[in-house]
Protein backbone atom coordinates (compact mmCIF):
# COMPACT_ATOMS: atom_id res chain seq x y z
CA UNK A 1 0.00 0.00 0.00
CA UNK A 2 0.96 3.67 -0.85
CA UNK A 3 1.71 5.98 1.87
CA UNK A 4 -1.70 7.72 2.01
CA UNK A 5 -2.29 11.42 0.30
CA UNK A 6 -1.76 13.83 3.14
CA UNK A 7 0.53 12.35 5.68
CA UNK A 8 1.60 14.75 8.60
CA UNK A 9 4.78 13.89 10.64
CA UNK A 10 3.52 13.13 14.37
CA UNK A 11 4.34 12.92 17.74
CA UNK A 12 1.32 10.42 19.32
CA UNK A 13 3.77 7.28 18.11
CA UNK A 14 6.27 8.18 20.45
CA UNK A 15 8.50 9.09 17.76
CA UNK A 16 8.26 12.63 16.15
CA UNK A 17 9.70 11.61 13.12
CA UNK A 18 7.11 9.09 12.26
CA UNK A 19 4.80 9.57 9.35
CA UNK A 20 1.52 8.42 9.78
CA UNK A 21 -1.78 8.22 7.43
CA UNK A 22 -4.17 10.53 7.54
CA UNK A 23 -6.34 10.99 10.66
CA UNK A 24 -9.41 10.28 8.81
CA UNK A 25 -8.15 6.90 7.09
CA UNK A 26 -9.55 4.37 10.22
CA UNK A 27 -13.31 6.13 9.83
CA UNK A 28 -13.13 6.20 6.04
CA UNK A 29 -12.12 2.29 6.14
CA UNK A 30 -15.00 1.62 9.00
CA UNK A 31 -17.18 3.63 6.65
CA UNK A 32 -18.05 5.24 10.15
CA UNK A 33 -19.62 8.67 8.45
CA UNK A 34 -23.06 7.44 9.39
CA UNK A 35 -22.40 7.13 12.84
CA UNK A 36 -20.70 10.37 12.82
CA UNK A 37 -21.99 13.21 11.02
CA UNK A 38 -24.32 15.09 12.42
CA UNK A 39 -24.61 12.89 15.81
CA UNK A 40 -23.28 13.79 19.14
CA UNK A 41 -20.19 11.08 19.55
CA UNK A 42 -17.86 9.81 22.68
CA UNK A 43 -14.67 9.18 22.11
CA UNK A 44 -13.14 6.87 24.49
CA UNK A 45 -9.42 7.31 24.87
CA UNK A 46 -9.28 9.63 22.51
CA UNK A 47 -5.37 10.39 23.65
CA UNK A 48 -4.42 14.16 22.56
CA UNK A 49 -7.73 14.04 20.39
CA UNK A 50 -6.30 12.48 17.86
CA UNK A 51 -9.64 11.51 15.49
CA UNK A 52 -11.48 13.78 17.92
CA UNK A 53 -10.74 16.57 15.36
CA UNK A 54 -11.88 14.48 12.71
CA UNK A 55 -15.45 13.61 14.01
CA UNK A 56 -15.40 17.20 15.23
CA UNK A 57 -15.55 18.26 11.49
CA UNK A 58 -18.80 16.70 10.59
CA UNK A 59 -20.36 15.71 14.30
CA UNK A 60 -22.56 17.96 16.19
CA UNK A 61 -20.65 17.48 19.25
CA UNK A 62 -17.48 15.27 20.74
CA UNK A 63 -16.38 14.11 24.23
CA UNK A 64 -13.14 12.78 23.98
CA UNK A 65 -12.28 10.64 27.44
CA UNK A 66 -8.82 9.88 28.66
CA UNK A 67 -7.31 8.96 31.57
CA UNK A 68 -3.80 10.75 30.77
CA UNK A 69 -4.49 13.82 32.33
CA UNK A 70 -1.67 15.51 30.26
CA UNK A 71 -2.77 14.50 26.80
CA UNK A 72 -6.10 15.75 27.85
CA UNK A 73 -4.39 19.05 29.09
CA UNK A 74 -2.75 19.13 25.26
CA UNK A 75 -5.81 18.35 23.40
CA UNK A 76 -7.89 20.97 25.55
CA UNK A 77 -4.96 23.88 24.31
CA UNK A 78 -5.13 22.38 20.71
CA UNK A 79 -9.17 22.53 21.15
CA UNK A 80 -8.81 25.85 21.86
CA UNK A 81 -5.87 26.74 19.08
CA UNK A 82 -8.39 25.16 16.84
CA UNK A 83 -11.32 27.37 18.11
CA UNK A 84 -13.69 24.33 17.77
CA UNK A 85 -16.85 24.73 19.87
CA UNK A 86 -18.27 21.48 19.31
CA UNK A 87 -15.53 19.57 21.10
CA UNK A 88 -14.54 19.01 24.73
CA UNK A 89 -12.03 16.71 26.48
CA UNK A 90 -12.52 14.83 29.60
CA UNK A 91 -9.47 13.40 32.03
CA UNK A 92 -11.29 9.94 32.75
CA UNK A 93 -10.97 6.15 32.44
CA UNK A 94 -13.34 4.37 30.57
CA UNK A 95 -14.57 1.85 33.58
CA UNK A 96 -16.10 5.03 34.73
CA UNK A 97 -17.65 7.83 32.44
CA UNK A 98 -19.46 9.52 34.89
CA UNK A 99 -21.34 11.75 32.17
CA UNK A 100 -24.13 12.18 33.75
CA UNK A 101 -27.40 12.67 32.24
CA UNK A 102 -25.46 12.87 29.12
CA UNK A 103 -26.13 10.80 25.99
CA UNK A 104 -24.61 9.74 22.84
CA UNK A 105 -25.43 8.69 19.71
CA UNK A 106 -21.93 6.94 19.09
CA UNK A 107 -19.40 5.76 21.13
CA UNK A 108 -16.38 5.09 19.78
CA UNK A 109 -13.49 2.75 21.37
CA UNK A 110 -10.40 4.33 19.44
CA UNK A 111 -7.25 1.92 20.33
CA UNK A 112 -8.48 2.04 23.69
CA UNK A 113 -10.44 -1.13 24.80
CA UNK B 1 -13.06 -4.16 30.03
CA UNK B 2 -16.77 -5.84 30.51
CA UNK B 3 -17.00 -3.14 32.52
CA UNK B 4 -15.72 -0.32 29.79
CA UNK B 5 -18.35 -1.52 27.75
CA UNK B 6 -21.04 -1.28 30.35
CA UNK B 7 -20.27 2.17 30.72
CA UNK B 8 -19.84 3.31 27.41
CA UNK B 9 -23.84 1.21 26.45
CA UNK B 10 -25.16 3.00 29.21
CA UNK B 11 -23.86 6.54 28.19
CA UNK B 12 -25.35 5.82 24.56
CA UNK B 13 -29.13 6.02 23.41
CA UNK B 14 -31.73 3.91 22.72
CA UNK B 15 -30.57 2.50 19.26
CA UNK B 16 -26.78 4.28 19.67
CA UNK B 17 -23.80 2.90 18.21
CA UNK B 18 -20.36 1.75 19.73
CA UNK B 19 -17.46 0.83 17.54
CA UNK B 20 -14.79 -0.80 18.66
CA UNK B 21 -11.38 0.44 16.78
CA UNK B 22 -7.99 -1.79 17.98
CA UNK B 23 -5.06 -4.17 16.42
CA UNK B 24 -5.24 -7.01 15.46
CA UNK B 25 -3.80 -9.39 17.31
CA UNK B 26 -4.32 -12.14 14.96
CA UNK B 27 -2.29 -10.41 12.51
CA UNK B 28 1.08 -9.28 13.99
CA UNK B 29 2.57 -6.07 12.23
CA UNK B 30 5.09 -5.84 9.41
CA UNK B 31 7.71 -4.24 8.28
CA UNK B 32 7.99 -2.82 4.75
CA UNK B 33 11.14 -1.41 2.76
CA UNK B 34 10.56 -0.97 -1.16
CA UNK B 35 7.23 -2.48 -1.39
CA UNK B 36 9.06 -6.03 -0.15
CA UNK B 37 8.07 -7.24 3.10
CA UNK B 38 10.91 -7.46 5.37
CA UNK B 39 10.08 -9.08 8.44
CA UNK B 40 8.00 -8.59 11.66
CA UNK B 41 7.44 -7.85 15.09
CA UNK B 42 6.32 -9.77 17.99
CA UNK B 43 3.42 -8.49 20.56
CA UNK B 44 4.03 -8.43 23.90
CA UNK B 45 2.52 -11.11 26.18
CA UNK B 46 0.45 -8.80 27.97
CA UNK B 47 -0.94 -6.74 24.87
CA UNK B 48 -1.86 -10.57 23.19
CA UNK B 49 -4.17 -11.19 26.56
CA UNK B 50 -5.72 -7.87 26.84
CA UNK B 51 -7.17 -8.43 23.07
CA UNK B 52 -8.66 -11.70 23.61
CA UNK B 53 -9.66 -10.45 26.72
CA UNK B 54 -11.43 -7.33 25.02
CA UNK B 55 -12.76 -9.87 22.69
CA UNK B 56 -14.26 -11.61 25.30
CA UNK B 57 -15.97 -8.92 26.96
CA UNK B 58 -17.81 -7.94 23.64
CA UNK B 59 -18.56 -11.63 22.97
CA UNK B 60 -19.82 -11.66 26.21
CA UNK B 61 -22.31 -8.66 26.27
CA UNK B 62 -23.22 -9.20 22.73
CA UNK B 63 -24.31 -12.66 24.52
CA UNK B 64 -26.13 -10.80 27.15
CA UNK B 65 -28.04 -8.86 24.74
CA UNK B 66 -26.93 -5.43 25.42
CA UNK B 67 -25.70 -5.23 21.78
CA UNK B 68 -26.34 -6.17 18.59
CA UNK B 69 -23.67 -6.96 15.59
CA UNK B 70 -23.84 -4.44 12.78
CA UNK B 71 -20.63 -4.81 11.06
CA UNK B 72 -17.08 -5.54 11.42
CA UNK B 73 -13.97 -5.74 9.17
CA UNK B 74 -10.47 -5.15 9.40
CA UNK B 75 -7.51 -3.06 7.13
CA UNK B 76 -4.40 -2.24 6.88
CA UNK B 77 -2.94 0.83 8.66
CA UNK B 78 0.30 2.02 7.29
CA UNK B 79 3.07 4.29 9.62
CA UNK B 80 6.57 5.53 7.54
CA UNK B 81 9.76 6.11 9.44
CA UNK B 82 12.59 7.19 7.49
CA UNK B 83 15.04 5.28 8.61
CA UNK B 84 15.84 2.39 10.98
CA UNK B 85 17.30 4.18 13.88
CA UNK B 86 13.52 6.33 13.59
CA UNK B 87 11.52 2.94 13.50
CA UNK B 88 14.07 1.54 16.91
CA UNK B 89 13.24 4.75 19.09
CA UNK B 90 9.30 3.98 18.18
CA UNK B 91 10.06 0.65 19.41
CA UNK B 92 11.37 1.02 22.70
CA UNK B 93 8.86 3.61 23.49
CA UNK B 94 5.60 1.24 22.16
CA UNK B 95 3.81 -0.47 24.80
CA UNK B 96 1.99 -3.34 22.74
CA UNK B 97 5.59 -4.11 20.62
CA UNK B 98 8.11 -6.49 22.07
CA UNK B 99 10.47 -6.53 19.32
CA UNK B 100 11.12 -7.74 16.09
CA UNK B 101 10.88 -11.06 14.76
CA UNK B 102 14.09 -13.42 14.65
CA UNK B 103 16.16 -12.17 11.63
CA UNK B 104 14.03 -8.99 10.88
CA UNK B 105 16.86 -6.19 12.54
CA UNK B 106 19.92 -7.94 10.74
CA UNK B 107 17.69 -7.45 7.19
CA UNK B 108 16.73 -3.96 8.67
CA UNK B 109 20.46 -3.36 9.64
CA UNK B 110 21.28 -3.82 5.60
CA UNK B 111 20.10 -0.66 4.45
CA UNK B 112 19.73 0.90 7.81
CA UNK B 113 19.12 4.54 6.24
CA UNK B 114 16.13 3.61 3.83
CA UNK B 115 12.30 4.62 4.82
CA UNK B 116 10.25 1.87 6.33
CA UNK B 117 6.71 1.27 6.99
CA UNK B 118 5.38 -0.46 9.70
CA UNK B 119 1.61 -2.25 8.40
CA UNK B 120 -0.59 -3.02 11.00
CA UNK B 121 -3.93 -4.45 10.69
CA UNK B 122 -6.97 -2.62 12.80
CA UNK B 123 -9.68 -4.50 13.29
CA UNK B 124 -13.22 -2.98 13.82
CA UNK B 125 -16.58 -3.88 15.05
CA UNK B 126 -19.22 -1.74 14.87
CA UNK B 127 -22.40 -2.58 17.52
CA UNK B 128 -26.21 -1.28 18.02
CA UNK B 129 -27.45 -0.56 21.50
CA UNK B 130 -30.09 -3.01 22.37
CA UNK B 131 -32.69 -2.52 25.18
CA UNK B 132 -31.64 -6.51 26.76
Amino acid sequence: MAEPEGASPVGWLGCASAIRPRDDIELRAMRAAPYIRGKDVLDIGTGEGRLSWVIAATARSVVGIDPDTAAIRAARREARRRELENVRFVSRPAQDLRIGHERFDTALFSWSL
Amino acid sequence: MVDALHEARSALRPGGTLIDLRPDSTQPPRVVRDGVDIGGFYERRKAIGDNRASDRAVARVVRDGLLKPLRAGSFWYDTSYPDLASLDAWLVSSLRIGGYTRGTRAMLRKDRDRPLIVRRALAFGIYRRTEG
